[in-house]
């Protein structure tokens, strides 16, 4: 994410907000490594309850989702949705739920590219090129 | 004589003007730093509330919602 989603769109206008929760045994609030992402426009959150990834776990399989749901994506239709980014357009707005999501994705690292062309289209590409 | 004097008051000036200029310099770039890296800090949520409050403020930029575990 840092390196090549943010790093090379340094000006670009957009926030990032991590969600960070326990999923495996090893995890633990201790363990967030705060040397991951350190870029300004990332706002780190820790949910011990998992509150949003309980939230966002049935909607995962909801029409809505399903249609912009990067095609590689895996291991859904769990109680809690993780390892998975939510890519917003800048007219989007959370009323009931968030609208003009335009792509999802699980694993993050499996569906990278969809992430990518995601950030492209609606921030630019590296250095800000359209 | 003039001279002699001269020369060590411009230096004594020039650390005059240096100093509050850095200190402007550095103020401006902490300011304007809104993209570089930063000391990020973990805020503790107990609803998807915190989230969608944050997610509204930020409204006509794109948005990336991560859900991540720390290992």
């Amino acid at each position: 994410m840092q390196k090549e989603i943010l790093e090379p769109r340094a000006s670009a206008d957009l926030r990032v907000y991590a969600v960070w929760f326990n999923m495996v045994e090893e995890d633990a609030r201790t363990r967030w490594p705060a040397d991951l992402l350190t870029d300004r426009r990332v706002t780190h959150f820790w949910d011990e309850e998992k509150t949003v990834g309980r939230w966002f776990a049935p909607r995962a399989e909801a029409p809505p989702m399903v249609a912009v749901r990067a095609p590689d994506s895996s291991g859904l239709g769990q109680p809690v949705l993780w390892d998975v980014y939510l890519v917003y357009g800048p007219d989007a707005r959370w009323d009931e739920e968030p609208s003009s999501l335009r792509r999802w994705g699980r694993t993050i690292l499996r569906t990278r590219e969809q992430l990518r062309e995601a950030v492209t289209a609606l921030a630019g590409g590296p250095s800000g090129t359209p | 004589m003039l001279r002699h004097h001269s020369l060590p008051i411009r230096r004594r000036l020039g650390v005059r003007l240096v100093g509050p200029l850095f200190v402007v310099v550095l103020g401006m770039a902490i300011l304007a730093g809104g993209c570089g890296p930063g000391v990020p800090t973990l805020t503790d949520i107990s609803s998807v509330d915190t989230l969608k409050a944050r997610f509204n403020e930020d409204a006509g930029k794109t948005r990336i919602v991560l859900l991540l575990s720390p290992t």
